[in-house]
């Protein structure tokens, strides 16, 4: 199991598109991926899940990742909230 | 598609709209809308460990289906209205593939034994009840998304329901009129069509023609300006919509609908005459018939018998393969009607272009891009026996009591017809078996609509006891043109000499090897049509039952010799336009006008 925090740095905060994105991303891996904001955690594979987090930003969100490719995963999603989901 | 302003129009005004007219007559009443609504859900507990299991599958099915209809939805709105309008719909795909919601409803059905629609109804609420309480205002309004996707699963899981409110005779109006929309409402009922979407060639506009009720297509957000209740006029002639009529206009439109009722009389006079040239040909002039409604009709024109019975209705109705027994009473009601007159029953000839996907998608059917040359008709019959041998052990054993004769529709080659018939065979095995009654020797015919059947037709004509051209798809695989797209639809025509060259093959081909040629297609109703047909040699003609006096009156009103000598002049033309042209005339001088 990998755990890691990164912060939200888009502007716009982890709406839609971050949201989809977040999700086609992890559903790419095998390993369970979950994310958590303000105490609350979520799968990372399920869109409303995710969406409901609404992380804001400036929050800080735990990645957590297991699995056989629990690496890979964790890398991936990390670096969607370093690039900013593109955005900006 | 996007969301368009509903705006009531408030007129005293009288407002004419032009739309395309796709089935002929004149119609005036009051509106009656068919919506979609959302099913109703119901929960029941299951008993059986079968059951959860069923369920559980039948979750898994109903959002594989519902994908593959979003993802063909995704492709023609990025087509239609951009990016934008896409990426919504691709949220909404993510929904569907959503882990929780899929975990929490399989959860439910297995955990707590509730079926299928129930549990994935109780996940979905209560993602959209979170949504609904969020204080960020973007989130609350997802809950739309969430609610759309809900009912676009539920329609896969109970059949999409519809709200149709008809307890006056009325003008129909919908979005997008649907085959079953037809069988739910009382045919007395119905005084024409309107709809947004459609064209000639869709499923309605040919049940529209064959029971002879007016209708118009292409009317935009038609169920946004009209309501309930208005008084409105359908022109199946110019394919006006009035909304709103001033009292003259009414008054014109009841003369006209009386005179057309006269004219209509006037040609059922002629069923009782026999249908032969004045030189002394005989031809057999039969009916193409979907629904039980159209029998009586077809009867009183003096059809000689039904050249196409279109089983397919059945799988409309319902949302899944009608069982034998289903399939053979339905059957033998339009057998018995017409005795001794012959019934042609076609196998179902369904494909991913028309409705009943999910039944397909139970047998194995995937998304494709191409439906038109893809899984469909005999390609599924030979490959699901589950999906063909009902059909064809009900066909069989109603062989034994009325003439009733089977066709195969989609053939390309011989050995589809071989591997058919051996399938008959293994029925006919079965059925004996059980001691049941049943036809030892059908007739067994084959659909001529594919350019490759028409080109094999010697070689087919060694498994086949007859011929029926469908020229439908054989003009549109012929012309490599779809019918319903407005950008080649101009090229699409039965009257290209290429489309003739293979309809002359098939006729002469029947004519060497002693089997009867039909045509079964819309080029058989159309008026323009037979002269040339005639004059080619084809003696069956099989056509929309309103149809039934007006081609009988051309074969009345000519001679074989002459239709001869007209078909002999249009085979020498090159140019579709010319003998579009020449047809018309030759027509023209029988019918007037």
């Amino acid at each position: 199991m990998l755990e890691q925090d990164v912060e939200v740095i888009n502007k716009a905060g982890i709406h839609a598109r971050p949201s989809a994105l977040l999700v086609k991303t992890a559903s790419r891996f095998n390993s369970d991926v979950f994310l958590s904001c303000d105490g609350t955690e979520v799968n990372a594979k399920s869109i409303m899940s995710v969406m409901m987090l609404a992380a804001a930003m400036g929050s800080i969100v735990r990645i957590r990742t297991e699995g056989p490719d629990e690496a890979g995963a964790m890398e991936a999603i990390v670096e969607l909230f370093q690039q900013k989901f593109y955005e900006d | 598609m996007p969301h368009t302003k509903k705006k009531r129009i408030s007129l005293q005004e009288e407002l004419i709209i032009k739309g395309i007219a796709v089935s002929g007559g004149y119609a005036l009443g009051p509106v009656g809308i068919i919506r979609s609504a959302i099913p109703e859900v119901n929960e029941f507990k299951l008993t059986s460990p079968g059951d959860i299991l069923q369920e559980s599958e039948r979750f898994q099915r109903a959002l594989e289906a519902t994908r593959e209809q979003l993802n063909h939805q995704i492709d023609e709105a990025k087509k239609k209205y951009g990016k934008e309008y896409g990426q919504i719909l691709e949220s909404h795909f993510l929904i569907l593939e959503d882990e929780e919601m899929i975990r929490g409803t399989l959860k439910i059905i297995q955990g707590q034994h509730i079926n299928a629609e129930a549990a994935f109804s109780t996940t979905m609420d209560k993602f959209k009840n979170s949504f609904l309480k969020s204080s960020n205002e973007y989130l609350r309004e997802r809950a739309v998304d969430i609610e759309d996707v809900k009912r676009r699963v539920l329609n896969n899981l109970l059949g999409q329901q519809r709200v149709i409110h008809v307890e006056e005779p009325s003008v129909i109006v919908a979005d997008a009129i649907k085959p079953s929309d037809i069988l739910n409402i009382d045919r007395a009922r119905i005084l024409g069509f309107i709809s947004e979407s459609g064209s000639q060639v869709s499923h309605f506009a040919i049940i529209a023609r064959s029971l002879n009720i007016p209708a118009v297509v292409g009317i935009v957000n038609v169920t946004g300006f009209l309501a309930d209740s208005d008084l409105v006029i359908v022109d199946g002639q110019s394919g006006e919509v009035i909304l709103n009529p001033y009292p003259a206009t009414v008054e014109k439109y009841r003369r006209k609908i009386e005179q057309h009722k006269k004219e209509t009389r006037a040609l059922a006079s002629m069923a009782p005459l026999p249908c032969i040239t004045q030189d002394g040909r005989a031809i057999k002039l039969m009916a193409n018939v979907e629904l039980l409604d159209e029998v009586p009709t077809a009867l009183q024109l003096g059809a000689e018998g039904i050249g196409l019975y279109r089983t397919e209705y059945l799988l409309f109705t319902k949302r899944e393969i009608p069982t034998e027994r289903e399939q053979y009473d339905q059957y033998a009601v339009i057998a018995q009607r017409l005795a001794p007159l012959p019934v042609v029953m076609r196998t179902f000839d369904v494909g991913g272009d028309k409705v009943p996907l999910e039944i397909l998608t139970d047998h194995g059917y995937v998304h494709e891009d191409n439906p038109f040359l893809g899984w469909r008709a005999i390609r599924i019959g030979l490959e699901c026996p589950e999906f063909f041998k009902p059909q064809i052990r009900a066909l069989l054993r109603l062989a034994a009591k009325y003439p009733v004769e089977i066709m195969l529709p989609m053939i390309t080659g011989i050995e589809e017809v071989r591997a058919a018939k051996k399938i008959i065979q293994q029925c006919q095995h079965e059925l004996q078996k059980e001691g049941l009654a049943y036809q030892e020797n059908p007739r067994i015919g084959i659909m001529i609509e594919t350019p490759a059947a028409a080109l094999m037709a010697d070689v087919l004509a060694t498994e086949s006891d007859f011929f029926s051209i469908g020229t439908n798809d054989l003009v549109q695989y012929t012309l490599a043109a779809d019918r319903g797209n407005p950008k080649v639809s101009n090229i699409y025509s039965c009257f290209h000499p290429s489309v003739l060259r293979l309809i002359r093959m098939t006729i002469e081909t029947g004519e060497r090897h002693h089997i009867p040629v039909s045509m079964c297609g819309e080029m058989a109703s159309n008026p323009n049509a037979t002269i040339l047909l005639l004059g080619l040699g084809l003696k069956e003609f099989s056509v929309l039952a309103p149809m039934l006096p007006k081609i009988k009156k051309i074969i009345r009103h000519t001679t074989f010799e002459y239709a001869r000598n007209v078909a002999a002049s249009i085979m020498e033309l090159q140019d579709v336009h010319a003998i579009e042209r020449m047809a018309a005339l030759e027509a023209r001088k029988i019918l007037g006008r």
